[in-house]
């Protein structure tokens, strides 16, 4: 899931070349909050450089952008470019949609959690997709994602005080998997076991 | 479709894993992001069964990985079995886990929708029927790049261009795939995009851990603050909310008001053809015991009695025609009473029976019925949350007339004899808060709420000041309680003190900018005309007109109707793109995520689809308080609650 961060000095550098149209994306605002910080932004830009400007949703949906186009038709017409506040997904999906230049006003964090649902309660766990599953002898805490490394045969010894050496406020992932395969007694089966990850499934 | 893929582990894989346990039991996930079908999760079932060559329970849930709401079904079917498997993503694998705190089998792998793409993790927006994917790379290169993504479409995620091993435009690492170097040179060629910036070094540690975890702590902050669920529709509250209540400029020449201004049965009228009536005359009267008396709004003739479009119900019924003399000449039955304490409680309530006052939140049940509740009540909560965007009746009402409304409650306070009061505010009306506290009296207290939709919502507003749950079915009577709306404690406070009766309430008229002309907090006559205020409020090209609420409202589509006691706004606003074309639900899973009543809208959809109805009241149907969160988040733009009405009138007649 994402959130959102305003590329502030970025779009002030480019707001007085050219006229905007600007699409504000509202669909994910459930999950990253960023909207009203977003629209008052816009609104303290200079009112002759920025035309028109709309609160849309889900403009990662082609069918709803091509909607918004043909609705916003007249007043797109008149602007140079389009500035658009949305994740990656919403900017490509327009600048494909449209002959005209399309530009971002946006970052797009990562926020843990799945690609869309729930992102609320389970901050803590994530997947990774890598096709191998692994819970199964990791005592369902997930190397790939809670290691920063990724390790899959053990910790890196990098770490201080159950902390990361990546990061000194994340928690060491496989001490994480340590001792909690001494909670459930399966000490012993990670020592036999070797993993080797197959990156091309 | 499908793009959170998982799939079984090989037969043999499983059959080890399964080999000397017993008493199995499987949690399976019903899979998001894909067209919805319910034959996949029993395929898989058969199949594990068939490999494992034993007895296994099963249960299927929908979106595994929300653990707040999944928490109780997982513990509840954990409880006697031993070995627990489960199939799904690797996020439901560690929730599950996580809340049984056993070790949990998966019998699954996780696989990417598409292969070759160079970034550990490729996420998407909501809709997956596209290919674009951004990768949340923390910094955006499209301002470069033409609005293609040069980490998510280069297999290699180069940034300073082609690796030069594409051949005829495919890329080397993937013979089907185009090589999205190519792509972007030729969009930056053919937009004319200026090529003068340098791409920088890409920073791969620009989001640290720390501010990963205040995201997400931040998230379930606003997400399970004060109830599970709910939306933040932009306020724009901003228009009126500073504008004093004045009557409306405009007096109506001919008033209808319609027999049926309230829930339960219609009144019936008690005036002839050519009779004169006065302001505050009784036009007609309650017809049962859920009914209430309904009252003049002007001094004039009666016209006709002749039936006419429905604001609310949007149907031919029978309204009272009267035309107004513009004289106002006031009833000369309605006369103050201050002296309204030596009043016994019956002769209080037989007041407002008589004044026709009703609910003024939205539902307009009758007061009296509401103030006679079956079973004792200790506590009374006035509503003052107004979760609603644009509007700002009660906000004004407690601004300007707070002192009135403390009487309102002294009143309700003898009729239902309770010590405790609560009045509940939503934190985005500082101001109210400020004043209501100034005239603050013992055993009432003011509790500023946070603002979020729909926390006005009466079953909401219980769990949430007192902690009790209605039941399912249930009245708040059921728990103890008595809630009313700001408005109708201040039209009672006109009933008994004034002798008013329910005749004219505030609306606020208001909405997009673009559309409004003249806006505001207006004393509006129950009867006038729409077209009347249309005309002196809204500018002629308005798209949507909308009466009660933005969210809850009903959408009117002809004008040529008249005001009701339920009307708390109209709202000149913006169409919601979208809607008119039905796209399939492809689980997204926002709809449970904002479901205050923590039911699955998705499932109703579903049912509603396939006419199923057998487990519809078992999925909670009636729970159902039609809040349109759902429908406001829906990614696929599915009218939900329409659908949800339908079903719940279907549901009657099966």
């Amino acid at each position: 899931m994402f959130s959102l961060k305003i590329k502030k000095q970025e779009v002030l550098d480019l707001i007085n070349k050219e006229k905007f149209f600007v699409f504000i994306c509202e669909g994910c605002n459930e999950v990253s909050f960023i909207r009203d910080e977003i629209l008052s932004f816009v609104k303290s830009l200079p009112k002759e450089n920025i035309l028109y400007f709309e609160v849309v949703d889900y403009l990662c949906n082609p069918d709803f952008v091509n909607l918004y186009l043909k609705t916003f038709d007249k007043k797109i017409k008149v602007a140079d470019s389009i500035l658009v506040f949305s994740c990656g997904i919403g900017v490509s999906t327009i600048a494909k949609s449209i002959n005209k230049k399309v530009y971002t006003g946006c970052d797009t964090f990562y926020i843990t959690g799945y690609k869309g649902v729930n992102v609320p309660y389970n901050g803590k766990f994530d997947c990774a997709l890598c096709g191998e599953c692994y819970l199964n002898y990791t005592a369902n805490i997930c190397p790939i994602t809670s290691c920063s490394k990724s390790l899959l045969n053990g910790p890196c010894g990098g770490a201080k005080n159950g902390k990361c050496e990546v990061d000194k406020e994340k928690d060491c992932g496989w001490e994480k998997i340590f001792e909690r395969l001494k909670q459930f007694g399966k000490l012993g089966e990670i020592k036999e076991r070797v993993f080797i990850r197959n990156y091309g499934k | 479709m499908n793009f959170v893929k998982f799939i079984l582990k090989q037969n043999k894989e499983i059959y080890e894993l399964l080999k000397s346990k017993e008493n199995i039991g499987i949690i399976f996930c019903k899979k998001c992001y894909e067209e919805y079908t319910s034959i996949i999760s029993y395929k898989c079932i058969e199949i594990i069964k068939d490999v494992s060559k034993k007895n296994i329970k099963c249960l299927s849930l929908n979106f595994l990985c929300n653990d707040y709401y999944n928490k109780e079904k997982i513990l509840s079917f954990a409880k006697d079995i031993e070995t627990i498997c489960v199939a799904s993503c690797g996020i439901g694998v560690q929730v599950v886990s996580d809340i049984i705190e056993k070790e949990v089998i998966t019998l699954t792998d996780s696989i990417q929708p598409k292969k070759s793409f160079s970034a550990e993790r490729i996420l998407h927006g909501i809709s997956i029927n596209n290919d674009t994917f951004c990768a949340g790379c923390e910094e955006c290169w499209l301002n470069l790049t033409g609005g293609i993504c040069p980490i998510t479409e280069c297999s290699k995620s180069l940034l300073n261009g082609p690796c030069g091993g594409a051949k005829n435009g495919k890329c080397e690492v993937d013979k089907e795939k185009d090589c999205g170097w190519e792509k972007i040179f030729n969009i930056l060629k053919q937009k004319e995009y200026p090529v003068d910036k340098k791409i920088n070094l890409r920073n791969f540690y620009a989001q640290k851990f720390s501010d990963l975890a205040a995201k997400i702590k931040n998230n379930i902050y606003h997400r399970i603050e004060t109830f599970y669920g709910g939306i933040h529709p932009q306020e724009k509250k901003d228009l009126a909310e500073n504008l004093k209540i004045e009557r409306f400029a405009v007096e109506p020449q001919i008033v209808k008001i319609f027999l049926s201004q309230h829930t339960g049965k219609p009144a019936i009228s008690v005036v002839k053809i050519g009779d004169k009536v006065y302001v505050g005359s009784k036009i007609a009267s309650s017809d049962g015991f859920i009914s209430a008396n309904i009252h003049s709004s002007v001094s004039g003739k009666v016209l006709d009695i002749k039936e006419e479009i429905h604001p609310i119900i949007q149907k031919y019924l029978p309204a009272i025609v009267i035309e107004n003399d513009g004289e106002n000449k006031i009833d000369p039955k309605v006369s103050s009473k201050t002296n309204w304490q030596e009043l016994q409680k019956d002769e209080l309530l037989s007041i407002i029976l008589d004044k026709g006052i009703v609910g003024l939140g939205g539902a307009v049940f009758p007061t009296h019925v509401k103030l006679a509740p079956p079973k004792p009540v200790d506590t009374l909560i006035i509503n003052g949350c107004e979760c609603e965007p644009y509007i700002n009746v009660d906000n004004r009402i407690m601004i300007e007339y707070a002192k009135e409304l403390f009487e309102g409650i002294e009143i309700l306070k003898k009729i239902l004899s309770v010590k405790n009061v609560i009045i509940a505010v939503e934190n985005n009306k500082q101001e109210a808060i400020n004043i209501l506290n100034q005239f603050k009296k013992d055993n009432i207290e003011i509790v500023s709420l946070k603002t979020k939709y729909p926390q006005g919502a009466e079953k909401i507003l219980i769990k949430k000041t007192l902690g009790r749950e209605v039941p399912y079915g249930g009245l708040p009577f059921d728990v103890g309680v008595v809630v009313q709306n700001v408005s109708t404690v201040y039209a009672i406070y006109n009933a008994v003190v004034l002798g008013i009766p329910l005749i004219e309430r505030v609306m606020t008229v208001s909405g997009d900018e673009e559309f409004v002309k003249n806006y505001g907090n207006f004393l509006i006559k129950i009867g006038t005309p729409l077209e009347l205020i249309v005309k002196q409020c809204f500018n002629e090209d308005i798209q949507v007109l909308k009466l009660s609420g933005f969210m809850m409202g009903v959408e009117v589509k002809s004008f040529n109707t008249y005001t009701v006691k339920a009307i708390n706004s109209i709202l000149a606003v913006k169409k919601r793109l979208g809607y008119e074309k039905f796209n399939s639900c492809i689980k997204c899973g926002r709809c449970v995520d904002v479901c205050p009543m923590e039911l699955e809208p998705l499932e109703f959809v579903f049912s509603y689809q396939t006419n199923n109805f057998s487990e519809l009241e078992k999925l909670g149907i009636k729970k159902c308080i039609e809040c349109s969160c759902c429908e406001y988040i829906c990614s696929s733009k599915i009218p939900i609650v329409e659908m949800i009405k339908s079903l719940k009138q279907r549901l009657c007649l099966v």
